[in-house]
């Protein structure tokens, strides 16, 4: 296991943007910017001796009040190492955005538009960049902060404001 | 000129016109409410759009208001055809946050769990299968042998689906006395039962004629896709949780990987048939090696007391209402642990800033993963083919759309 991660913190020395960082339960961990991260998740991908081919997940942590607001996490996983790493981006500003890897790996499709339904944070480059949990025409993000735990239920069709303490 | 001519003559004039017909979400082989938008070309699917969504509940959003105890019911509704190893797979997670190690009766416990939930989903999704293409007698069949481990089920945790079964730091409960007696009668008569299912669809024509090179995945497709449990296997690559990220002790229990080659729905087909043969296997094993000692941990900070000693101790209160109302303390930082569930791999991130409550909890559900595939199979077969991936795929809207 421990060569693996030399060979991961050297790739990532060696990326502009990309840095090592500590991790909980002592998984590789690395932060990247925007810019670089499609960049090092392509030569992971790529690399023969690493072939991280896998996208695990992608999913987003809001830090609200807080600049830049959004965390976003890349889980790859290699079969053929037996070895998973996690990749965080901050992004943040008005109007969050953040390049595709779709065109890496066919599950980022779905797994993206969750993060622009819940989050609001968009992906330049995705094929079709709709709503996937909630319903078109739907305002607001339900994962971010600042949206009310028991839900904004003005415009929800078929409401009409009688019987739920909402 | 009368208005019937206006509608034909408001027609394009294409002589092949693509029709589109909206399948579900009502629709019975769709296993929930899953709304395909299918384009169609006579009976051939040009284009084919999963629309989910409707059983979205906010379960991430409330994750994040409530302690790691109280979302374990959640759990339950997820994959609802297998709340147990859910169960299994929520708090073993929020274990590797928290760091907690737990007593070996307790991960056996877990594994035996996890093994007849596998079980009963498989043969849910195998009988819903069967009966989607038309064989009825293997659904009714199925779903006798189910009955049998609900029953099982209940006797461990009193109730048939709604399990919450496991604590942090254990299991709620020992196993009740004459339970492994129980089990071990049904383990003894199943695999007959397997052989039954077998011999009525394995060379049955018409389920060859309805499954074989019918949604083929190949490996490439199903890395890509991010596919994971039997879909994953059915296409040949080995990955298994259980073997090459051994949790709960799996490395103590011998058993195979089932693999597939072509990786159409038939070699799905035969991986779930192997894996409830590969489940049986561990379930023996777990009867003859389970551990004795206590189901749940001893740490007074992340286990809940006694409760004949709360009523006398002043200690065990203080951490009994410590436990209750503050939940366990979990470290500040971020965790993944995944689990592999009957659908796939069932995995939990978390982002803690200390304290008992999750700051973001997200769910990798294996049916929302694995149903994306769904369009890039389907193109260019007919309509009766959908219902046979649909089946093949074997997915649960309840844990799609959380």
């Amino acid at each position: 296991m421990s060569d693996i991660r030399e060979e991961l913190n050297a790739l990532a020395a060696g990326t502009d943007g990309v840095e090592a960082i500590e991790d909980l339960r002592d998984d590789p961990s690395f932060r990247a910017t925007p810019a670089s991260l499609h960049g090092f998740v392509k030569t992971l991908r790529d690399e023969p001796k690493l072939q991280f081919k896998k996208l695990v997940l992608i999913t987003a942590c809001d830090n609200y009040l807080a600049e830049p607001r959004f965390d976003v996490t890349y889980r790859l996983r290699s079969l053929e190492r037996n070895q998973d790493l996690r990749i965080n981006v901050a992004v943040g500003g008005e109007e969050p955005t953040l390049a595709t890897v779709t065109d890496l790996y066919k599950t980022a499709n779905w797994l993206e538009r969750e993060v622009y339904d819940m989050f609001g944070v968009r992906f330049d480059g995705h094929p079709s960049l709709t709503r996937i949990l909630m319903w078109e025409g739907f305002e607001g993000y339900p994962l971010r902060k600042d949206y009310p735990l028991l839900g904004n239920t003005l415009g929800t069709p078929g409401y009409t404001g009688k019987g739920g303490k909402a | 000129m009368s208005t019937q001519v206006d509608i034909v003559l408001d027609r394009p004039e294409q002589p092949q016109e693509h029709q589109v017909l909206n399948m579900g979400p009502q629709h019975p082989s769709t296993h929930g409410v899953l709304r395909l938008v299918l384009e169609l070309d006579g009976e051939i699917v040009v284009n084919c759009e999963p629309v989910v969504g409707y059983l979205h509940r906010g379960m991430e959003k409330l994750a994040e208001s409530m302690t790691f105890h109280m979302f374990t019911p959640y759990t339950d509704r997820l994959d609802y055809l297998a709340p147990l190893a859910n169960n299994v797979a929520l708090t073993t997670a929020q274990e590797h946050l928290i760091g907690v190690e737990i007593p070996p009766r307790a991960k056996a416990i877990r594994v035996m769990c996890t093994e007849m939930s596998r079980i009963s989903a498989h043969l849910l999704g195998l009988g819903a299968f069967a009966m989607d293409v038309g064989a009825m007698t293997v659904f009714l069949w199925c779903f006798r042998e189910r009955e049998t481990i609900y029953n099982l089920i209940e006797h461990i945790t009193g109730a048939r689906f709604t399990t919450s079964y496991t604590r942090v730091g254990g299991v709620a409960n020992d196993i009740p006395d004459g339970f492994i007696e129980e089990l071990k009668a049904f383990i003894d008569q199943f695999p007959e039962q397997i052989e039954s299912f077998e011999k009525m669809l394995s060379r049955n024509r018409i389920w060859i004629d309805r499954t074989k090179d019918i949604g083929v995945i190949t490996k490439d497709d199903a890395l890509s896709y991010g596919l994971t449990g039997p879909n994953l296997r059915g296409s040949g690559i080995e990955w298994d949780l259980r073997i090459h990220r051994p949790y709960l002790d799996y490395e103590r229990y011998d058993f195979d990987i089932p693999l597939g080659s072509v990786g159409d729905c038939y070699d799905r087909y035969l991986c779930r048939i192997e894996e409830l043969k590969e489940s049986t296997k561990i379930l023996q094993q777990v009867i003859q090696k389970m551990p004795g000692g206590p189901v749940n941990t001893q740490d007074s900070k992340i286990s809940l007391p006694e409760k004949s000693t709360v009523l006398k101790g002043m200690d065990e209160l203080i951490h009994q209402f410590i436990l209750i109302t503050e939940g366990q303390d979990a470290p500040v930082g971020e965790s993944y642990f995944g689990a592999e569930n009957p659908k796939g791999e069932l995995g939990f991130y978390f982002r803690s800033k200390g304290g008992g409550y999750p700051d973001r909890m997200f769910i990798r559900s294996p049916s929302f993963v694995n149903l994306q595939i769904l369009p890039e199979i389907v193109k260019g077969r007919f309509i009766s083919d959908v219902v046979a991936v649909l089946g093949s795929i074997d997915f649960v809207m309840g844990e799609c759309d959380r």
